[in-house]
């Protein structure tokens, strides 16, 4: 394979990735404070159709998109919030309940704000332009960092803003407590209704802006049902990642890598079914499921026997 | 006794009573969302209306995988286990009926046909579950995430197929989909309601359906499911072994699962096409939910979802409304449902008006 083959597909495999790490990384919050958040794919959609929205009335800004789909994305990731903290629901219902309206929903206002079926590209849409980063943009191989979109190298900054966070303010030990005991927290002073709301909050505005990027950067246009389980994968991610941010980030790219590297086969011609080719990130995403959960059930398996042994590598 | 049964009937009423409450919640939200963005309010009531009364044969048609969904959920759910792949196991079941259906041949007798199709359906179901439960057996993998995840490899299987090997070369470019099947292999309509495609697969709902509520409250089987759920530990102790528990409750929802692939296949659509499952998994788990995971509740859950679809497909062929106001509708009732906020707060109103009850006398 040559040069230029290889930082194409590592080019593709950071776009690929990014929308799937914005989305863990909202995940991996709520999964620190105890909460099981499988609604990142209808948090997501309704971001994407969000951006498309106000692009199209703010006369093509994809900047206002994106800013309206964090705030959109965070509004409706409320109604989420609001059920789990003070109602109690179920969490595995009420996201199932959160993506069943986030599909009805998007497809119900693409008929009645822009009276069409399907999928919507808003008229005159201003592309972002890409990021070339110089002297990176040089190096082979490298280069495939260069020429990114923003939100990719937001997504980053993201990563290790969230690890700064999670490990070195008191907010994030807060978040923390409140996933591993939450009556150890309540008697710390902690509100752990209130952190839950914070994280959702938090997975809302950044899948919003997951899904933003998903339908004003990689293509122009919202169809119905476009995140296409994406949310499912973040989630998947999050949980292969041990709910660390770093550790998170480098999963998506093994994600992104799984997308890309389909692109490629198609892209060569192989004769592969294009079917069999999309179905790459999902097994890749039950077999990475299957190991985590095998790892964690050797490692609670080691823990009793080593109890003092864990402590210290701890 | 008596007392107890009494009892007993208050209680089921008054569950009956909270979820109809709930229904007209959902509803009352969703004409209210109507009249907002400007449409006929009364579009979805009167669609439901219609669809229970004018056209119960579309409703008919609707119900059938519907409440075959919520049996499958209401299964698995009692071993508290979360099966969300019924649409995969559908996808897999349908590919399983329609791979036999066209490599018997077309002299065969149809009873013989039928059974053979059906069979191998749900054989592909149960197996396709197995994936899941298998991994949450041994490695503890949370079902959750693996159905959903296993439910997009199964469609897009379904996808490689009729694109593939069993496509239909005299079809166009634009569709997806095999050939139509052989008419010994057909699940006959209920002639009584052509030219619907309601079907006898309704019946066929009805007497899974009783064969459940006999097996989960006359038979040891049906108590172990309810321990397991509800007390593993208990389980264990008491001999009982959850995890072949698992694994049993699991092949029974993907068997059910794939026969409603099998119905859609050979009654609905007689041929394999790609992406030809509206989700009918997922609606599941609402009907089974408002039925409060009861077999018998599900049949009637599973009518009103079935005449819910049928009149928002309606109300979009009559008038502009949008049919995805169902979904919103099932939405509605599924976040309510969710909370834990509605039984509590009605017990409370109810004992303590039996409180008062005792204090006047």
């Amino acid at each position: 394979m040559s040069m230029a083959i290889i930082t194409d597909t590592l080019a593709s495999t950071i776009r690929m990735a990014t929308p799937l790490l914005l989305m863990a990384l909202g995940g991996l919050l709520c999964e620190r404070a105890g909460v099981f958040n499988i609604a990142l794919e209808g948090f997501s959609l309704v971001g994407a159709f969000a951006a498309i929205a106000v692009v199209q009335f703010t006369g093509g800004s994809v900047w206002t998109g994106l800013l309206g789909a964090a705030v959109i994305g965070a509004v409706y990731s409320m109604l989420f919030a609001l059920f789990v903290t003070k109602f109690k629901a179920n969490h595995i219902i009420a996201s199932i309940a959160m993506n069943t309206l986030a599909v009805g929903g998007t497809s119900y206002l693409l008929r009645t704000m822009f009276e069409v079926q399907g999928a919507y590209s808003p008229d005159g849409i201003h592309k972002l332009d890409m990021i070339r980063i110089p002297i990176i943009k040089d190096i082979p191989i490298l280069s495939c960092v260069s020429g990114q979109s923003i939100i990719t190298y937001f997504s980053i900054v993201m990563t290790i803003l969230i690890y700064v966070m999670l490990f070195k303010t008191k907010g994030g030990l807060n978040i923390c407590a409140v996933g591993e005991s939450e009556d150890a927290a309540k008697t710390a002073g902690v509100r752990p209704a209130l952190v839950r709301w914070q994280v959702i909050l938090i997975s809302g505005a950044l899948c919003g802006i997951a899904g933003a990027y998903l339908s004003t950067i990689s293509v122009s246009q919202f169809s119905e049902n476009m995140i296409q389980g994406r949310g499912f994968n973040a989630f998947t991610i999050e949980v292969f990642g041990r709910a660390h941010p770093i550790a998170v980030a480098l999963v998506s790219l093994l994600f992104g890598f799984a997308d890309a590297i389909g692109i490629r086969i198609e892209l060569m011609g192989m004769n592969v079914s294009p079917s069999i080719i999309k179905m790459f990130p999902y097994l890749l995403a039950i077999f990475a499921l299957a190991a985590s959960s095998y790892t964690a059930k050797r490692k609670v398996q080691g823990a009793v026997g080593h109890k003092k042994k864990k402590e210290k590598t701890a | 006794m008596k007392n107890r049964e009494n009892h007993k009937i208050i209680a089921a009423a008054s569950l009956v009573g909270r979820q109809i409450g709930l229904i007209l919640i959902a509803l009352v939200l969703a004409t209210l969302f109507l009249a907002l963005s400007g449409y006929e309010p009364f579009a979805i009531v009167n669609g439901i209306i219609e669809g229970l009364t004018v056209d119960i044969a579309g409703t008919i048609r609707w119900a059938t995988p519907l409440v075959l969904a919520g049996l499958a959920i209401c299964v698995t759910y009692k071993a508290e286990v979360f099966n969300l792949g019924v649409d995969g196991q559908l996808y897999m079941g349908a590919a399983a009926a329609t791979a036999v259906a066209v490599s018997i041949p077309a002299t065969m007798n149809h009873g013989v046909s039928l059974v053979l199709v059906f069979v191998s359906a749900m054989v592909a179901g149960a197996m396709f579950a197995m994936i899941p439960a298998l991994m949450k057996v041994y490695l503890g993998t949370n079902e959750v995430v693996s159905t959903l995840l296993l439910n997009f490899v199964a469609e897009l299987f379904v996808e490689f197929l009729v694109t593939g090997s069993l496509r239909d070369p005299e079809s166009g470019t634009n569709l997806n989909a095999s050939a139509i099947l052989n008419e010994n292999t057909w699940l006959p309509r209920i002639s009584y309601f052509e030219p619907s495609s309601a079907n006898i697969g309704f019946y066929i709902a009805i007497i899974v359906m009783i064969v459940l509520t006999i097996v989960f409250y006359k038979t040891a089987f049906g108590h172990e499911i309810k321990i397991v759920g509800s007390n593993p530990v208990l389980a264990k102790y008491a001999g009982m072994k959850p995890t072949k528990t698992i694994l049993q409750v699991m092949a029974i929802s993907g068997a059910i699962g794939g026969m409603i692939g099998a119905i859609e296949v050979t009654a609905v659509q007689h041929r394999l096409l790609a992406g030809f499952n509206p989700d009918f998994g997922m609606d599941g788990i609402v009907v089974s939910l408002l039925a409060n995971n009861n077999p018998v509740g599900v049949l009637f859950s599973g009518i009103f979802f079935g005449a819910l679809k049928n009149g928002g497909i309606n109300m979009e062929r009559i008038t502009d409304v949008p049919s995805a106001v169902t979904e919103i509708v099932t939405a509605i009732i599924f976040i309510i449902i969710s909370a834990k906020f509605v039984l509590p707060r009605f017990k409370k109103m109810l004992s303590d008006k039996k409180e008062q009850n005792k204090g006047g006398k």
